[in-house]
C-alpha cells in the first residue's frame, strides 16, 4: 500500500487511488451495516461494492445472519443466485406442502425441532424416551419415519432437563441425584460415628442423538457436578457452546452458580457464583448432637 | 452446639468467585436464562429481571474459563410492590459445531443456508404486583434486538439505562403470541403472518417490494408501542424497535395449535381428535393417511403437516 501512496503527488494520496482489488479486500472487512452505508460515499465505492459479486455475497450473508452449505468450489455468482432465490421465497412465503404424517405422542408440546429434525421426548414413563424425524431425509408426500429411542441408562429419578444439540449429535440429560456425604459425629457419650446427610448433585449424561447410546466422543459419559449442602431441588438451564456446556444453577435461596462443562473430556469448571466447594451444615440440623 | 464441615476440593484451585448482583427472587422462580446472543456473548436474565447481564465467556487452553460481566442492560423500573418472572427465553437455534456442514451433507435434502447468528430473543415476562396482598399477573412479550445489545454495549458503562437502550431496541408487547420462525416472529396463523424486526435486512433483501400471489408485505412500522401497568415505575412503557409483516395469502395454521418453523420449514401438529371434529383445508388425501394410521392399531395421537421453502433448487 506505501508504494500505491507515494506513487503520486500529495494530493493524490486517496483512499480511491488504490487498486479496485485492494478496495475489494478493505471493504470485505467492513461490518455490514458500515458496508450498506459506504455505497452512498461516493460512485466509484458504490459501483464496487454493487459490481463485486464477492462483496454482495458477504453483505447478503452477514444482513441474512447465514451461512451455507454449499460446495466450496461453487463459484459466488451461482451463490449469489441462490441467496437472491432463498431471500425472495421468505419475502413471499413461498412454502410448498411436503408432507402430511401421524404421530404416536399423547402430548404433542414436548415437540421441539432443530435443524430438520422434528423431535419429541416422553418423560411420562419410568425411562427417558424421545424420538425423531428427520424431514431432510424423508421422500415428498410419503410416510415420514420415526426413529423412536429409549434411553436405557437412564432410571428414576427422570431427567428434569434434556437437550438437544443436533448439530452435534449429541443428547444432554440432566438430572438430580442424591447421595449420603458420610459425617464424623461426634455425640454426648463420647461415642464416635458416622451419620449421614443427603444432598442433591446434577448428574449430566451426554448419548449420541441418532442412536440413543453413550456419545462416541465423550470420554466421560456421566459427569457430576459438585454437591451443595441442604440443596433439596434446584432450577437448572443450560446452553450448548460447542464442545462445552455452560450450566446455570439457582439454588433454593436464589443465588445462581455457573458451571462449564466440557461434554467432550468431561471436564466440571465452576466459573461464577457463590463459593461450590464448602460444604456446611446447618447448626439445627437433627443428626447433629452436642459434644460433651 | 458443634458444627461440622467437610470441605470439598475441587480440581480447579483458583475459583473464579464472583458476587451475582441478586435481589430477591421469587420462590416461583427458575434458573437464570442464558442466550447466546454473539459468539462468546451471552445474556444471562435472572428472575426479578431488572436487568439483562451480559457476559463474555472466555475459554483458554492455559487457563480456566471465565465468565466476566461485561454491562447490564436495565430493564424498565419496577415499583417496590411489583415483581417480575421471567417464563421463558425465546430465540432462533442456531449450531455452535464447526462440524455442522460436514454432518448434513449425509442428509437426501441439503438446505442451502443455515442461521449463523441470532437477530432477535424474546422474553416472555410475568409481572405481579402485590398492591392488594395478592398478585394481579400481567404477561407480556419483548422482542429484543441483538444488534441494539451489541450496539449498547460499551467498556466504559457498567449499567446502561433503559431509555438509552431500550426504547429504540426492543418491542413489548401485552401478548405471548410470538413463535420463532428462523430469523423471524410468527405473531398470527390464520393467515400466517411473519414478522421481520431486522429493518436492514427487510430494506436491504425487499428492495424488490412486489406482492406475489402467495404473499404480500405490510409498510413497515415505525410508530411506538405502548404498554401500560401499575406495576412499572413509570406506568408506561414505549417501545418502538421497527418490524415489518409478511401476510402469507393461503398458508391457514388456524387449526394446529403447536407450531414451529425455521428458515426451512413450518411444521405443524394438532391432535388427531381435533382433524376429524374440525374443517381443514387440506387435500383429501390427508384425511385417508390419517385413517390410514387411525386403522394401523398404533395408537396414534397427533397429526403434523410439513411445509418446505420453495427455493427452486436441489443440491
Amino acid at each position: 500500500m506505501s508504494r500505491y501512496l507515494s506513487s503520486g503527488s500529495a494530493s493524490q494520496r486517496t483512499l480511491l487511488n488504490l487498486s479496485t482489488e485492494l478496495l475489494i479486500q478493505i471493504l470485505s472487512y467492513l461490518p455490514p451495516a458500515d458496508l450498506f452505508s459506504v455505497q452512498r460515499t461516493c460512485h466509484k465505492i458504490r459501483h464496487i461494492v454493487v459490481g463485486t459479486t464477492y462483496l454482495q455475497y458477504i453483505l447478503r450473508t452477514q444482513i441474512n445472519g447465514v451461512d451455507d452449505f454449499l460446495p466450496p468450489d461453487l463459484p459466488y455468482p451461482e451463490r449469489l443466485k441462490l441467496l437472491r432465490r432463498h431471500e425472495k421465497s421468505w419475502i413471499g412465503l413461498q412454502f410448498n406442502l411436503f408432507a402430511e404424517f401421524t404421530t404416536n405422542v399423547p402430548q404433542p408440546d414436548c415437540y421441539t425441532f432443530r435443524d430438520g429434525y422434528l423431535i419429541y421426548e416422553d418423560l411420562s414413563g419410568t425411562v427417558l424416551q424421545y424420538g425423531y424425524t428427520d424431514l431432510c431425509s424423508a421422500a415428498r408426500n410419503e410416510e415420514v419415519p420415526w426413529v423412536h429411542i429409549t434411553m436405557t441408562n437412564t432410571h428414576l429419578p427422570l431427567p428434569s432437563n434434556v437437550v438437544f444439540a443436533v448439530d452435534h449429535n449429541l443428547v444432554v440429560a440432566v438430572r438430580y441425584v442424591s447421595f449420603p456425604i458420610p459425617i464424623f459425629v461426634l455425640t454426648s457419650h463420647r461415642q464416635q460415628g458416622y451419620d449421614s446427610y443427603d444432598t442433591v448433585r446434577l448428574e449430566l449424561a451426554f448419548s449420541e442423538f441418532t442412536t440413543g447410546a453413550p456419545h462416541p466422543l465423550s470420554s466421560t459419559h456421566i459427569v457430576l457436578l459438585p454437591p451443595f449442602a441442604g440443596f433439596q431441588f434446584a432450577n437448572v438451564d443450560t446452553e450448548v457452546l460447542g464442545d462445552h456446556i455452560l450450566i446455570s444453577v439457582r439454588r433454593q435461596t436464589g443465588e445462581a452458580s455457573f458451571y462449564l462443562v466440557s461434554w467432550i473430556t468431561g471436564t466440571v469448571t465452576f466459573v461464577s457464583g457463590p463459593c461450590a466447594s464448602l460444604l456446611s451444615l446447618p447448626q439445627n440440623s437433627g443428626r447433629i448432637s452436642e459434644a460433651s | 452446639m458443634q458444627v461440622c464441615c467437610l470441605c470439598l476440593r475441587t480440581q480447579a484451585e483458583s475459583l473464579k468467585l464472583r458476587n451475582l448482583s441478586d435481589r430477591w427472587t421469587p420462590l416461583w422462580g427458575g434458573a437464570p436464562k442464558l442466550t447466546v446472543i454473539d459468539n462468546n456473548l451471552i445474556a444471562v436474565i435472572k428472575d426479578s429481571a431488572s436487568n439483562i447481564e451480559i457476559c463474555k465467556l472466555e475459554v483458554a487452553a492455559s487457563s480456566d474459563p471465565l465468565l466476566r460481566t461485561i454491562c447490564f442492560l436495565d430493564l424498565p423500573s419496577l415499583t417496590s410492590e411489583a415483581s417480575c418472572v421471567l417464563s421463558s427465553a425465546m430465540k432462533e437455534w442456531v449450531p455452535t459445531s464447526d462440524h455442522h456442514a460436514r454432518s448434513s451433507s449425509s442428509r437426501i435434502h441439503q438446505v442451502s443456508f443455515y442461521s449463523s447468528t441470532v437477530g432477535t430473543i424474546a422474553l416472555l415476562l410475568d409481572y405481579r404486583t402485590y398492591s392488594k396482598g395478592a398478585g394481579h399477573p400481567f404477561k407480556c412479550t419483548m422482542i429484543i434486538s441483538v444488534a441494539a445489545i451489541l450496539s449498547a454495549i460499551r467498556s466504559d458503562v457498567r449499567n446502561v439505562p433503559w431509555k438509552d437502550w431500550g426504547p429504540s431496541g426492543t418491542r413489548l408487547y401485552d401478548t405471548t403470541l410470538q413463535k420463532p420462525a428462523g430469523p423471524f416472529w410468527i405473531t398470527d396463523f390464520s393467515p400466517l403472518v411473519v414478522r421481520d424486526y431486522d429493518l436492514l435486512r427487510a430494506r436491504y433483501t425487499h428492495l424488490a417490494t412486489e406482492d406475489t400471489p402467495s404473499s404480500h408485505s405490510k409498510p413497515p412500522v415505525f410508530s411506538s408501542t405502548e404498554v401500560s401497568g401499575d406495576h412499572w415505575e413509570a406506568g408506561t412503557v414505549e417501545t418502538h424497535l421497527p418490524y415489518r409483516d409478511i401476510v402469507a395469502n393461503d398458508l391457514d395454521f388456524r387449526h394446529f395449535p403447536w407450531i414451529m418453523a425455521d428458515r426451512e420449514w413450518i411444521v405443524g401438529i394438532m391432535a388427531l381428535v381435533s382433524l376429524i371434529l374440525f374443517c381443514v383445508r387440506f387435500p383429501a388425501a390427508i384425511l385417508i393417511a390419517c385413517a390410514r394410521a387411525m386403522t394401523t392399531g398404533r395408537g396414534n395421537f397427533g397429526y403434523c403437516v410439513s411445509c418446505r421453502l420453495d427455493t427452486g433448487h436441489k443440491l
